[in-house]
């Protein structure tokens, strides 16, 4: 459980904005501006989610993208060449849901495949990063917040804060994808889904 | 809302109990729930209620958790059936969300109310505030009550709690449908089995009134306590008769 007390009023303004705003959401678009409100307060600069669904242990198909403000050029790479399967910080939220660093996830999956998608990511300024994950036991999903940044300016309290409002977030991107969306594997098909 | 009239304890409280009213699992989460609030709004009293209706009002008896409420007053309460005749509770119906006790007041003046609100101030709930959703689709109810002196109570505790109401409500939602699990996953026959075990008979006893084997008998004991968590079958009648559970 996460203590209030550390932090300052206007975080904890800002935390309480944001869990009012995740109640009414009812957009992508809706979404996509918790992301980007969340994104200030964590001082990220970019910020994405997704929700997946699981099966042996693993990501298989992609149930809906909201695009905070990440680099759309590397969000259709990704998709497309299905980069989720070795995304070291989706293969830790897969087994994971605590809010945690990149940096010490990197640690964790130091493989060819991964090295591959870490540096591309770069190029995108993609360098740096804490993400959330909710994982949903009776559909098998998981939704992960992410939001990266290009200086490690990540710490606990960031985590700290992260952990206070992704749940929150998971029950707004829960409604607007319907709770139990379809299926979809490629991005067009999510964008449609989305809109 | 403006979230910045608040004090950043107030912020920090307000968040924490967002936090547990996520996390809340059973009746007994909900009372320290119950309690939290109370201290931050200044209530004495404290008590939460569900139940289904429309926007006639209640169509069935609530299910009540006492903080810290008269339980005399609460036995009238339920006994009289007074939630017919509660203006919180009407109001609540009608617009959900926070509201004022002295301000819901002052729009019923019938006698009925009267007698009421009379009655309620003879056990020191003078003034209150409280906060409530109902769910149309579902057609469930909650409010989340905290009473005490008159004038203990202004817009600023209305605003807490309705900041707090719709993570409340789920919270009583939840733990109401999982009472309402466990009392269907009770079979008819286990029913039985804890109402002669409340009775005091012991198994032996109870296989010769249901004509079954003492083996059968340990099996449904073994089973209620399974469902209903308990460490014996005393836990069980108690965990049973608090919520409600023998009744079919």
């Amino acid at each position: 459980m996460v203590s209030s007390k550390e932090f300052s009023k206007k975080e904890l303004v800002s935390i309480l904005e944001i869990i009012e705003a995740a109640q009414n959401c009812v957009t992508p678009g809706e979404v996509s501006s918790l992301l980007l409100r969340t994104k200030d307060l964590v001082f990220a600069d970019y910020s994405v989610c997704g929700m997946g669904r699981l099966s042996g242990g693993e990501v298989k198909d992609i149930l809906a993208v909201v695009n905070g403000n990440y680099p759309t050029e590397w969000l259709d790479v990704y998709f497309t060449e299905g980069l989720y399967r070795y995304d070291p910080v989706v293969r830790y939220h897969s087994s994971f849901s605590p809010t945690q660093s990149w940096s010490d996830i990197y640690t964790m999956y130091d493989d060819v495949e991964a090295r591959f998608v870490v540096s591309n990511a770069w190029d995108f300024g993609i360098r740096h990063g804490i993400s959330s994950s909710i994982f949903m036991p009776g559909l098998e999903n998981i939704s992960i917040f992410a939001f990266a940044a290009r200086n490690d300016s990540f710490r606990g309290h960031h985590k700290k804060i992260l952990d206070s409002i992704a749940l929150h977030m998971n029950y707004a991107l829960m409604r607007v994808t319907g709770g139990f969306p379809r299926p979809v594997k490629s991005p067009d098909a999510i964008e449609d889904t989305l809109k | 809302m403006d979230y910045r009239k608040f004090t950043k304890k107030q912020l920090a409280d307000i968040l924490d109990i967002i936090h547990a009213s996520v996390s809340c699992r059973g009746e007994k989460q909900m009372e320290g729930l119950l309690d939290s609030i109370g201290s931050l709004v200044s209530g004495d009293f404290s008590v939460c209620g569900i139940g289904k209706g429309d926007a006639k009002g209640l169509s069935e008896t609530p299910k009540v958790i006492n903080g810290s409420y008269p339980w005399e007053w609460l036995k009238i309460y339920g006994e009289r059936e007074l939630y017919y005749n509660d203006p919180i509770i009407w109001h609540n119906f009608q617009y959900p969300g926070a509201q004022l006790w002295d301000q819901t007041y002052e729009l019923f003046s019938g006698k009925i109310s009267r007698d009421f609100i009379s009655m309620s101030r003879d056990f020191g709930l003078c003034g209150g505030v409280s906060g409530g959703l109902f769910d149309k689709g579902t057609g469930l109810s909650t409010i989340f009550t905290f009473s005490g002196k008159e004038k203990a109570f202004d817009g600023h505790q209305k605003e807490i709690m309705s900041v707090l109401s719709p993570h409340l409500h789920q919270a009583l939602v939840r733990v109401y449908k999982e009472t309402v699990n466990v009392r269907c996953s009770l079979s008819g026959r286990e029913k039985e089995v804890m109402c002669w075990i409340r009775e005091g008979k012991t198994n032996w006893e109870i296989s010769m009134i249901l004509n079954i084997s003492e083996r059968t008998v340990k099996f449904h004991v073994q089973n209620i306590e399974r469902k209903l968590n308990a460490v014996n079958k005393t836990h069980a009648v108690a965990i049973a008769l608090d919520q409600n559970l023998l009744t079919s």
